[in-house]
């Protein structure tokens, strides 16, 4: 069980009291807000990022509070929302570092917006095929959401392979890239699959399947997806039956931020964008930051001068924080709010290039 | 106007009507025979009458409108309360080899309800919720199409002596007029005087053939357990599970105590259990449905979230953990055991805490007055664009702290009565109506625990309650009458097997896709 106090205090001690207890609910539920989106660069947390979407606020409330109770970590200036590890915590979290780790496939969050979906389809392709090939035509399907349904039905109908030959594609192909996972890994990977006779296992049912914290198996159960991912949209001609699960569309932008997108590559200033898009001040901002998190090497000289750009990260360093306000103050109010923002995330993007 | 011609096999004698039924009913549904009056139901609507029929939970209800669909022209329209219900009702026809079939209801994106409503013609079945049948746009599109059979499912849901009141049935004899008034089969399990009368009221089915089944299931018998405390009933229920036989159901009041208990019997009896409740993921609540049904679980601890549409015909027993808070609901719930014919046995228990919880699960069906108010003004302001932001409307009262059936009521209310009263009239008539519905809600509440510390036959009580007398009274009929606990002793209890799961995802895959990895020559 000790896996979850690992994650809560790695959290914690990441975040050092300049985000709330939202905030990191936020980040491990993949909130699609430009706030938590920043946090994770900031806070070299991105792995982290959409690996608990379907967490309770309740269950991680419930664990900081156990935290609390065992004095590992303590209230910032009686900011209930707010913490910091005590002496103790951060003892605690230095032997549960011996024993823990993140496992390394949660690094590959390029496919994070399609990872929840593509995980549907691939239960009730996988369901649908085994129940088809052994005979089976009466059976509940693990997913009703219309888009995945369809999607599959699609997936199945729109093949020229028998359905037996379908499924043993689908097989050797999940087999030789499960064989290159940890065992753990792919075992709570399989044992979430349905089929004939075989019902699958909920995430926090393959916790105590496979005898681990149940946080843990939702973390090894991402990662093993993530990696699958991974894989398939690198080498899509190695995987082409799964390759046609995975939705066309890779871009993750927000629908409303890739069209600012594209009129800034037109050339337009500020102004002029919120006056073409008809959008506030903030929202625009919001998409500039967000494109400065997601495309790489997106140019932002023209929203934030050089010369703000470096005064502002000095400040940063200086202050050592991320926190807007004691920025803006040191720096007497020479940059806005916004190019404080543009700066951190600009240079949080920078440091994890390299 | 297509609704209004007459189907062409009108004409056709009724008895060569019913060989095709027949012969519908072995090749489509695999069945040598009828039960119960599923028989009468389908004659009377393949002679064009109306029809309500109460049939106990488990008689076969939906045959009886799944089989007229092979044989009527034109589409079968089914009207269903529950999101859940309504997937696994086309589910159970799909089975059967229904490719015909679709649900239409507020979890489809428009695109693909525009893709519903362009199909209709080809359907042989349509799944629709209260809700969707009321948008203009889908009733119109239902107009142009005919429609052989307006099915009324759960229609006890239409009275709000009901305990599953939901306003949006009381449209529904509007919209089957709309329709070109096609026959009506009007569908519930359990239904008490009152509600019988609302039924056949506002669905207008005064002269509908009415096919009323008792309620009662002679093979389930009833025992009460009074305990002090939670705790107590812990024990009470893990003394219980160690000796009566699987599988069986534990009904409890949240998600808390449905996690707690499964928890608990796990550990002390090394049971195979689960939890189920609404607040889980849609997905893994189909997974957890799926282990019960094909007897991977023994023992399944839920809210009332679970159930309707279930059918698993060996259920041994239900335990209620916490008391619902009416016969109607109970019986429901009860009747999920033994459909396959065998013994049953419903457990009831109860300690004085629990009286508490069914009050509080009434008012949360209402807003408080300041909500009322706020939303009530709100709405005067036209801050909404009704119907389009209905679920924004529901969204924001959720956040104030009031529930979906609150904010529904609210909403229904507005919409019903507003046309150009003061908006602090609706007001004073809101606050009336609560009044009057939750002192009926309280009565229901009495007649539950007026059964529960019953000292006669709760058969005989329960059936009284439902306006039926007791004929024959089975041998294991209720505590009262003389059963015991001891009476439902299991001899299986050493196929115990924890070690069912295949972990090994080796294993699994090759099971799941029947096939095996040909290793490369070496
Ligand atoms: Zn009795």
């Amino acid at each position: 069980m000790s896996f979850r106090y690992y994650l809560m205090l790695k959290l914690i001690s990441q975040i050092n009291g300049e985000r709330t207890l939202s905030g990191i609910i936020h980040i491990l539920q993949g909130r699609q807000s430009v706030q938590a989106i920043q946090d994770c660069a900031f806070f070299h947390i991105q792995p982290l990022y959409h690996t608990f979407d379907m967490l309770e606020r309740g269950h991680l409330l419930s664990l900081s509070d156990d935290c609390l109770g065992k004095g590992w970590i303590s209230q910032l200036n009686g900011d209930h929302e707010k913490y910091a590890l005590t002496p103790s915590g951060i003892d605690t979290l230095s032997q549960l570092a011996d024993r823990h780790s993140f496992p390394q496939d949660l690094k590959y969050t390029e496919n994070v917006r399609m990872e929840t979906d593509f995980w549907l389809k691939l239960q009730l392709c996988v369901q649908t095929l085994s129940e088809l090939i052994h005979g089976s035509h009466s059976f509940l399907p693990v997913s009703h959401r219309a888009g995945i349904t369809e999607a599959v039905r699609r997936f199945i109908i729109g093949s020229r392979a028998r359905r037996k030959d379908l499924a043993c594609a689908l097989y050797e192909e999940l087999y030789s890239l499960l064989e290159t996972m940890p065992v753990t890994e792919a075992d709570i990977l399989c044992l979430q699959l349905s089929g004939y006779g075989m019902p699958g296992l909920t995430v926090d049912q393959t916790g105590s399947a496979v005898k681990i914290d149940t946080y843990q198996s939702h973390v090894f159960s991402k990662a093993a997806i993530r990696r699958l991912l991974h894989t398939v949209s690198n080498i899509p001609s190695d995987f082409p039956t799964l390759a046609r699960l995975m939705s066309k569309k890779r871009n993750d932008l927000s629908r409303s931020a890739e069209e600012t997108y594209h009129l800034i590559k037109e050339g337009l200033t500020f102004e002029k964008l919120t006056e073409q898009r008809q959008l506030s001040h903030g929202t625009i901002e919001d998409h500039i930051i967000e494109l400065t998190l997601k495309i790489p090497g997106f140019n932002i000289s023209s929203f934030l001068p050089d010369s703000v750009n470096q005064m502002i990260i000095k400040s940063a360093t200086r202050l050592h924080t991320k926190q807007l306000k004691p920025i803006k103050k040191e720096l007497r109010d020479q940059a806005s709010y916004f190019q404080i923002r543009l700066a951190l995330a600009k240079e949080a993007v920078e440091r994890e290039g390299n | 106007m297509d609704a209004l011609q007459k189907p062409e096999n009108r004409n056709r004698p009724i008895d060569q009507e019913m060989a095709k039924a027949e012969e519908v009913l072995h090749k489509v549904f695999g069945y040598s025979e009828f039960r119960n009056r599923q028989r009468e139901v389908v004659n009377a609507l393949l002679k064009h009458q109306d029809v309500f029929a109460m049939m106990p939970t488990g008689g076969g209800k939906s045959l009886c409108y799944q089989l007229p669909g092979y044989i009527l022209n034109g589409l079968v329209l089914i009207v269903s309360p529950l999101l859940s219900l309504m997937e696994d009702q086309a589910d159970s026809l799909r089975r059967l080899g229904e490719n015909k079939v679709r649900t239409l209801n507020s979890m489809l994106n428009p695109e693909e309800r525009k893709r519903v409503l362009s199909q209709l013609r080809q359907l042989r079945f349509l799944f629709i919720s209260p809700e969707m049948i009321r948008q203009p746009r889908v009733s119109r599109a239902l107009e142009k199409v005919p429609i052989s059979l307006f099915v009324v499912d759960e229609a006890h849901c239409i009275s709000q002596w009901g305990h599953e009141f939901r306003p949006d049935y009381l449209h529904l004899a509007e919209i089957r007029i709309r329709l070109g008034s096609p026959v009506c089969l009007a569908l519930t399990a359990t239904a008490d005087q009152r509600v019988k009368k609302d039924i056949v009221r506002y669905l207008h089915l005064e002269s509908a053939q009415q096919f009323l089944m008792s309620v009662d299931r002679p093979n389930i018998s009833f025992i009460v357990l009074e305990a002090k405390n939670s705790e107590d009933k812990t024990n009470q229920l893990i003394e219980l599970l160690g000796k009566v036989e699987f599988p069986g159901i534990i009904y409890c009041s949240g998600r808390e105590w449905s996690e707690k208990l499964s928890k608990d019997i796990s550990k002390r009896l090394g049971f195979r259990t689960a939890f189920y409740h609404g607040g889980m993921e849609p997905e893994d609540r189909r997974k957890i449905q799926n282990q019960f049904l094909s007897g991977e679980l023994d023992i399944l601890c839920c809210t009332n979230a679970f159930g309707m549409g279930i059918n698993k015909a060996d259920i041994r027993v239900v335990v209620h953990f916490h008391y619902p808070s009416t016969m109607n609901a109970y019986l429901q719930e009860v009747g999920r055991a033994a459909r396959d014919g065998g013994q049953g046995l419903a457990v009831l228990l109860h300690s004085p805490a629990d009286d508490r919880l069914p009050e509080a699960f009434i008012d949360s069906n209402y807003p408080s007055p300041s909500i009322l108010k706020f939303a009530l003004n709100q709405l005067d302001q036209g801050e909404y664009q009704l119907p389009k932001d209905s679920e924004r409307f529901i969204d924001v009262i959720r956040i104030m702290g009031a529930g979906e059936t609150a904010a529904r009521f609210i909403l229904e209310q507005f919409i019903t009565k507003s046309s150009g009263r003061p908006v602090a009239l609706l007001y004073d008539d809101c606050i009336r109506l609560i009044e009057n519905r939750r002192s009926v809600q309280m009565k229901d509440l009495a007649r539950m625990r007026s059964w529960i510390s019953e000292k006669g036959c709760r058969r005989v009580s329960c059936l009284s309650y439902f306006g039926e007398k007791l004929e024959t009274k089975p041998d294991l009929c209720c505590d009262r009458c003389g059963a015991k606990i001891g009476d439902f002793l299991s001899h299986q209890h050493s196929a115990l097997n924890n070690s069912g799961i295949e972990v090994d995802w080796k294993k699994r895959l090759d099971r799941l896709l029947a096939c095996e990895k040909v290793e490369p020559d070496s």
